[in-house]
């Protein structure tokens, strides 16, 4: 269970030597050693300031850096390393605010070592649970913790989430993590932790240098979830400086704005629905959906649409296609989390990638998928919606081969890899196939065939778009409908005529929200009606599985 | 529902997202074939904290796993893998 065995633990002096004033001051982990006496007086001198001095200082040095930064001598470290301290400084103040504001100080063990003892006092926010709890150094990496997981220093933590959370809103820097996945490309896995984690590494030595080493993106990110309570709390700080009109000011320097409250709920639902699921097309269906009550919420004018109301509108939407039988079917809608799992299997090398790849062929068990006409494949990245059409020409057809089409009704995906991504399924799906079709040679398929569906050629389409940043789910769906009701039995070149910016009006999209919205709702009246809508299958949230816990071993 | 209880044990593992971000994590269940999934995937978040049940799609061959399904229902074998996806929103 130890995750990181002795990565992120301090030396153990720095502890407990506290009569040696520089390395009580010099947080290990927070600043180059270099620096250290440069630090240690800073810290002392911005505990002292006052909160609105604190802000104009921070403002006033980045002002200095952005103008004068890279002319200085050493490229503006020793500044970036000052506004550091004063911003871990503002931080630990807001913390020890929205901490006394929830009242769960308690909760908070302030990283020790990164504080202000050498200036008591200094600072009348801190809150005195806080101090107390100083007074116990050494507590950032307590032995007696539940979870026996190092945890890291709390500033860590808090800017960690505060550039992730960032990050989920505005979906910037997750297409460079994405590719990160997989460990193709370690160096540049660091690289975007750092990015995202740190902005600044070099305040950061020995974490900087840990991840270099051993410590891989999935561990980090373990450890920062197991810090659950933390989290939560901080979600708290996040919604609670929201209503105090404050801002959160993000490691990212240019990235200051104010962070959407998390909570939404509070509101007020139809009681006996609140549990309520549906299944759909049926309960025995093997490759139904579930949708919860709660999951219409997200059918609310202006939000966003989430993957459950996505697979079920392509399951409803399959069975308009073709009710009986999925396998004849000249359609093959992929579920939403086809396309992540793509991803996850192209990420993969070596020589586990063949097996992997046919335990991934499940995904499409009992169809043939180059028999289809067309595959529509949703994709979801980067906080977006997207479509992919795959057109198989007919099998008489010698001359074109697949046709892959990306729509997107914002232009936001990188049309390129997403095709890529495809592309290369497709011929690995093929390469398997002409490997089964050799070894067993009941399955005749003439080899003109097997060449042209090699032959993929694919495109970005003009569509409509949409005029808000709220309706590309809607989008995808509409697009799916709207082909399914007009493409031709096959999709020629010619007939790419058929989309284009004029293909509909957005409106028309923007209402099949409320259409999917009322097909759900009668579904659940229905439910509603049959009495049974209460048969929520409550999932205890107590200890009452332990067994089950105490079963699992954990692998890393 | 199972007409009689089996006693048999299997093993599974179940691989996560555990941020919308990237970043996978393994957990190994032992677990019964007559036990209701939604003990797993408790279970499974708890380890991860952070995330509830409802945050998960549980998938096990393209299929969606319902909570009260169990290993034998779905013909879960040992050594199967069930992907915890995280549900996606977007704009």
């Amino acid at each position: 269970m130890d995750l990181m065995p002795e990565v992120v633990r301090p030396k153990r002096g720095s502890h407990t030597d506290d009569q040696n004033p520089r390395q009580q001051c010099a947080p290990s982990l927070t600043m180059a050693s270099e620096d250290g006496d440069h630090g240690c007086t800073l810290r002392a001198e911005c505990a002292k300031l006052p909160d609105g001095k604190l802000e104009e200082a921070i403002a006033s040095q980045r002002r200095t850096l952005a103008n004068v930064g890279s002319k200085l001598p050493d490229g503006g470290r020793k500044l970036l390393s000052s506004i550091a301290i004063y911003e871990e400084e503002r931080e630990r103040r807001k913390s020890a605010k929205a901490a006394m504001a929830v009242g769960e100080s308690k909760q908070f063990i302030q990283s020790a070592n990164t504080s202000t003892n050498g200036a008591p006092g200094g600072s009348k926010e801190m809150a005195s649970s806080e101090i107390h709890s100083q007074s116990r150094s050494g507590s950032l990496f307590s032995k007696k913790m539940e979870d026996n997981i190092i945890r890291l220093p709390r500033h860590l933590i808090e800017n960690y989430l505060l550039c992730v959370l960032a990050a989920l809103r505005k979906g910037n820097s997750m297409r460079v993590c994405h590719k990160m996945e997989g460990g193709k490309m370690d160096h540049q896995k660091d690289e975007v932790l750092n990015l995202l984690l740190f902005g600044r590494t070099r305040e950061f030595p020995l974490i900087h240098s840990t991840l270099k080493g051993k410590v891989h993106l999935d561990i980090f990110l373990m450890v920062l979830l197991v810090e659950k309570r933390n989290l939560q709390s901080r979600l708290y700080i996040v919604s609670d400086l929201e209503r105090q009109r404050e801002t959160v000011v993000l490691l990212d320097d240019d990235d200051d704005e104010v962070l959407e409250t998390l909570d939404c709920a509070n509101e007020t639902r139809d009681e006996c629905l609140k549990d309520a699921k549906i299944y759909y097309p049926s309960r025995d269906d093997p490759e139904c959906v579930e949708i919860c009550f709660q999951d219409i919420d997200c059918l609310a004018p202006e939000s966003f649409l989430t993957s459950p109301i996505m697979n079920f509108y392509i399951r409803y939407l399959e069975m308009q296609a073709s009710p009986s039988q999925k396998a004849t079917c000249d359609y093959h809608i992929f579920n939403t989390f086809f396309y992540n799992k793509l991803k996850q299997q192209l990420s993969r090398n070596g020589g586990e990638k063949e097996s992997l790849f046919v335990k991934f062929r499940r995904w499409w068990k009992g169809v043939n998928l180059f028999d289809k006409a067309y595959i529509l494949i949703p994709i979801h990245e980067d906080l977006h919606w997207s479509l992919v059409i795959i057109c198989f020409p007919e099998k008489k057809d010698n001359r074109s081969g697949p046709m892959l089409l990306h729509l997107d009704s914002l232009k936001l995906h990188y049309s390129r890899v997403v095709l890529e991504d495809i592309t290369s399924f497709l011929r690995e799906e093929w390469q398997y196939l002409h490997q089964e079709v050799a070894r067993q040679l009941d399955v005749e398929i003439s080899d003109k065939i097997w060449k042209r569906l090699h032959d993929i050629s694919s495109r970005r389409i003009e569509v409509p778009q949409q005029k808000n940043d709220y309706d590309c789910g809607i989008f995808v769906l509409y697009f799916m409908e709207r082909f399914i009701d007009e493409a031709p039995e096959r999709l020629k070149e010619v007939d790419l005529d058929m989309f284009g910016k004029q293909w509909f009006k957005p409106e028309e999209a923007s209402r099949l929200r409320k259409k999917i919205r009322d097909l759900l709702k009668t579904e659940f009246r229905k439910l509603r009606k049959r009495g049974i809508a209460c048969e929520s299958l409550a999932i205890p949230s107590g200890g009452s599985t332990s067994a089950e816990n105490s079963n699992s071993t954990e692998s890393s | 529902m199972d007409q009689e209880p089996t006693h048999k044990f299997i093993h599974v593992k179940v691989v996560g997202q555990v941020s919308s971000l990237g970043g996978e994590l393994e957990v190994f269940f032992r677990i019964k074939e007559s036990t209701p999934l939604w003990k797993l995937m408790a279970a499974y978040c708890r380890r991860i904290g952070m995330y509830e049940v409802q945050d998960f799609a549980f998938i096990f061959d393209q299929r969606l796993l319902r909570p009260h399904q169990t290993p034998k229902q779905v013909h879960m074998e040992d050594g199967d893998v069930i992907d915890a996806l995280l549900n996606q929103t977007g704009s």
